[in-house]
């Protein structure tokens, strides 16, 4: 068994947070009195992943989710508990450890936005200490699979928002990270665009065994670029296993989708699960689980069925009974 | 290590060129010295040379500040709180390179601006306005730029130690302010030392803030003995390493607390 790329073991970080209520009178009181709470961001989260494992890391907002990438690259201390990444204490933040990783938050960026983004790879190229012909190679691999030529002399603040995050993604890479925490890495691009950064981080991942922890809000992301999530919730695991498997015990149905050659009655549709929809001819239906093929045969032997598709439910779906389950 | 500092120098006088117009105004804020020298003209005039200084004197001292204050006044703070209320200092600490560094070569980038416009404006001016008169040997003037020098380091080490109040308050540029504030009295800025009270002048020898304004001012002027410009630069060097040694500590402290806001 390999030694795993991260190590996560009770990992808790709490913050003292000012509260204040709204209005004038609240902000006169706060102003000579203040008061705090302690805020539980991440509480006690244990998980391993191996190296060259994509992951993702799902939870509603302010599950814990980026604070927990946070103490992973050594931005925050932990409160209690332990990390490990590639074998290094993050928050020691020592220099071989800052090579070795990189984080990239989709709603922030480090590229200097008044310079062309070519600007911030030769700063990189120096800070990372990247030899000339490594960075040659890997600019022209970076540029071609992100498709950046067209971009890299316009100052960064010219860029649209899918450039922009291009161009980061190649800042962020440009020295070969073994480990890369990708917070939203898609967030505000359009379609196109995001197929295109899903694709080249699958691309990296196979050409580097580079290790991934991906959040996002696009079940696309998820479910193409990992096979095992890691979901938490109020700062407190909630799952960690396959994808399949968390589809399998949040939701104990799947979707049965028909087309008949004659209309049939939407009560004799109900004799084989709970129809979602129907207009006579085609209909979705749910089904339990454990009972899908059996079902199948049966509408195949009694119902006018032209065609017939079994589906798994959408992910978006499963992930919001996860959260409605808490 | 060298070839960070020329890549992110490079980088930081790129983005001080990116916007003309900025670049135009801050170099006009130089015009503010020559408001306080106006004052002091106005009292020569008035009743003569106060405690020896005419307006030659006075027109001398307030032209060089008005390059001094922008070669050697550090903004940096006001950066560090920015990135700390955006989140941009967390790509900061995620690069493999102190945050000084990347601080320190920001200053240095857009002092290099400056200093490329204002030194040529300044040897211009000399000698066109015959009032203007620095006649000092080839070492006083090394001397006079070393001073000029360790006055900005002093300043950027000095920033950083108090930008470290970050951690634990937001209000670390206001606490800077006031320091600074005070400073303006005891650094030559508001008048030159010699014309102030002799308590304050006394005091104002062993502060920080004089380093970066009225010890070069005065040297240039000619108007110290070698006893007193190695008196000056070892308060200079002394200052330097206390604050160096309170950024450090401060900064281990810190960055325990260290929140990663915005983002």
């Amino acid at each position: 068994m390999q030694e795993p790329a991260i190590k996560v073991d009770e990992l808790t970080k709490h913050f003292r947070v000012h509260q204040r209520e709204a209005g004038l009178a609240s902000g006169v009181r706060g102003f000579f009195r203040r008061k705090y709470a302690d805020v539980k961001a991440v509480d006690g989260v244990s998980f391993s992943i191996q190296p060259g494992e994509m992951v993702g890391f799902l939870g509603p907002n302010g599950a814990g989710k980026t604070t927990t990438l946070k103490c992973l690259s050594g931005l925050l201390h932990p409160t209690s508990g332990a990390a490990s990444v590639l074998g290094f204490t993050p928050h020691l933040r020592r220099q071989e450890f800052l090579r070795s990783f990189t984080l990239v938050m989709g709603q922030r960026n480090q590229l200097f936005w008044d310079l062309p983004a070519m600007e911030t790879f030769l700063v990189n190229q120096a800070i990372y200490r990247i030899p000339e012909k490594d960075f040659r190679i890997g600019l022209d691999e970076l540029v071609a699979l992100l498709e950046l030529s067209p971009y890299l002399d316009k100052p960064v603040r010219n860029l649209s928002l899918g450039e922009r995050m291009r161009a980061e993604l190649a800042a962020a890479l440009l020295h070969r990270p073994r480990v890369l925490f990708l917070d939203e890495p898609t967030l505000g691009l359009d379609v196109t665009a995001a197929a295109a950064v899903r694709r080249f981080l699958t691309d990296y991942n196979e050409r580097h065994q580079a290790t991934v922890l991906l959040t996002s809000h696009y079940m696309t992301d998820v479910a193409e670029l990992t096979r095992r999530v890691i979901v938490i919730d109020h700062g407190r695991l909630r799952f960690d296993g396959n994808l399949t498997e968390l589809i399998d015990a949040t939701t104990p149905h799947r979707i049965i989708r028909i087309t008949m050659s004659e209309p049939v009655d939407p009560a004799r549709l109900g004799e084989f699960g709970d129809v979602v929809k129907t207009d006579g001819v085609t209909a979705v239906l749910q089904v339990r689980r454990n009972a899908t093929k059996e079902t199948a045969a049966r509408m195949l032997s009694e119902l006018p069925i032209e065609d017939i598709a079994i589906e798994e439910p959408e992910i978006e779906e499963v992930i919001r009974r996860v959260f409605a389950e808490r | 290590m060298i070839a960070a500092y020329k890549a992110l120098l490079r980088a930081h006088i790129g983005i001080g060129l990116a916007y003309r117009t900025r670049l135009t105004v801050w170099v006009l804020t130089s015009l503010f010295p020559l408001l306080l020298m106006s004052v002091w003209l106005a009292v020569v005039d008035e009743v003569g040379p106060a405690n020896g200084w005419d307006r030659s004197d006075f027109i001398s001292y307030y032209a060089a500040a008005a390059l001094l204050w922008h070669t050697t006044t550090s903004f940096l703070i006001w950066t560090w709180d920015s990135d700390f209320r955006s989140g941009d200092f967390s790509f900061k600490l995620l690069k493999p390179l102190d945050p000084f560094h990347q601080y320190l070569t920001q200053e240095f980038g857009f002092r290099a601006i400056v200093i490329v416009i204002l030194v040529p404006l300044l040897v211009g001016i000399t000698l066109l306005v015959p009032a203007l008169h620095y006649e000092l040997d080839l070492l006083g003037w090394a001397l006079t730029v070393f001073a000029g020098l360790t006055g900005f380091l002093l300043n950027v080490v000095m920033a950083m130690a108090f930008a470290t109040i970050a951690f634990w308050t937001t209000q670390a540029g206001n606490i800077y302010s006031l320091w600074w504030g005070m400073g303006a009295f005891l650094s030559g800025w508001v008048a030159p030392l010699p014309l102030m009270p002799p308590i304050v002048e006394a005091t104002g020898r062993w502060m920080p803030f004089r380093s970066s304004m009225g010890f070069p001012l005065e040297l240039l002027l000619g108007r110290l003995d070698g006893a007193e410009i190695a008196r000056s630069f070892a308060v200079t060097a002394g200052w330097i390493g206390i604050f160096l040694l309170l950024y450090r500590l401060s900064w281990r402290r810190g960055i325990h607390r260290y929140q990663a806001v915005g983002g």
